[in-house]
């Protein structure tokens, strides 16, 4: 690979680490989805320092060209993220279902105990 | 001295009342308030009909969630000392006196430590691998001396309470506290205590979970060391 590539690739990757890093250290990503995002992001620092890893990986899979593998790989890990984040969508989207239920019925039962005190 | 004892409790319909009766005896000198994380079996109706104060969470947040709601709570009522003791039973009340008093003494976080006089239910060997890996992990990154960091067996003071009530871990809190607490420079002491096997029901930590949880719980304690001292947000 091309040197200036590399050292380009390592300078961006490393840089998105630490990006994840602070993130989370400042509380602005929660730490468990920054989990998968640290493990890309490690990944990628790998790749940039060890690129025969890609091709290695081409290899095992018959693919002609590596940065094609390379392609599958980014994809590979950009699909686990978003499925990641599905998963944890649709959790939120029940929690949320049952808080506005629950707001709901507190509402009513403090509708109810207005009028029952306005009552006597 | 206001304190309030912060019992969390997930399907604890069998352990909680034998722990409610023995915290009767303390009813005059500490408050209770148990925070059921929305509970699938009779833990409400045991809170309701021992009329002790009780949060019924209408989510569930899991372990860190429902002890910060007792911390929140704590903050809010202007109480001096919390006391966390699990709902499960595996908590003796009766060393609550001494964590009080340790606090009162000055120190801001006391843990019951159940590695200190080796006494009790000291765990499967497994679990006390990975606590020891824990204490080993938590003295490199802060110095931090902890015997048993992973005891939710705890007290702690004003400030505490009110840093805890805005900044606390939703999963696996225990031994990343205590690295939170120390980089704010607050003092942290230990006491023994010999704690109970759980009698019913299950813990919420299975083998399976073990692996995700030595990672997480290692990113988090690593990523706790280089932070800021919960000065944003």
């Amino acid at each position: 690979m091309n040197p200036t590539l590399q050292i380009i690739l390592m300078i961006a990757s490393v840089s998105f680490f630490i990006f994840i890093f602070t993130m989370v250290r400042d509380r602005k990503l929660d730490i468990k989805y920054a989990l998968t995002w640290i493990l890309t992001s490690f990944s990628f620092v790998l790749l940039s320092i060890f690129p025969g890893i890609v091709g290695w990986i081409a290899g095992l899979l018959f693919i002609l060209e590596p940065v094609n593998a390379l392609f599958l790989i980014v994809i590979f890990f950009l699909l686990l993220i978003v499925f990641t984040l599905t998963i944890a969508l649709s959790r939120q989207a029940e929690k949320l279902k049952s808080l506005t239920q629950e707001m709901g019925m507190m509402q009513l039962k403090m509708e109810q105990q207005n009028r029952k005190r306005d009552e006597l | 001295m206001k304190v309030l004892i912060i019992i969390p409790a997930y399907n604890e319909e069998r352990n909680l009342p034998v722990l409610l009766d023995h915290l009767k005896q303390y009813s005059s000198l500490y408050d209770v308030l148990v925070v059921n994380d929305c509970s699938q079996d009779n833990t409400m109706s045991v809170c309701k009909n021992f009329g002790v104060s009780a949060v019924h969470l209408p989510v569930n947040l899991g372990i860190g969630g429902a002890v910060q709601t007792g911390y929140k709570y704590a903050a809010r009522h202007g109480y001096d000392i919390a006391v966390q003791v699990d709902g499960d039973g595996q908590h003796n009340p009766d060393y609550i006196p001494q964590l009080v008093g340790e606090i009162q003494n000055g120190a801001d976080l006391c843990i019951g430590s159940r590695f200190i006089q080796k006494q009790g239910f000291q765990s499967t060997s497994m679990r006390r691998a990975g606590i020891a890996y824990f204490t080993h992990l938590i003295r490199a990154v802060s110095g931090q001396a902890v015997t048993d960091p992973t005891s939710g067996f705890r007290a702690c003071n004003r400030r505490v309470i009110e840093y805890f009530a805005k900044h606390y871990p939703k999963d696996y809190p225990e031994p990343e506290t205590i690295v939170h607490i120390n980089r704010k420079q607050y003092h942290i002491t230990e006491i023994p205590v010999i704690m109970n096997e759980r009698e019913q029901g299950q813990s919420s930590i299975t083998s399976l979970k073990s692996a995700y949880y030595m990672i997480k719980v290692t990113l988090s304690i690593l990523i706790a060391a280089i932070s800021s001292t919960g000065g944003k947000n």
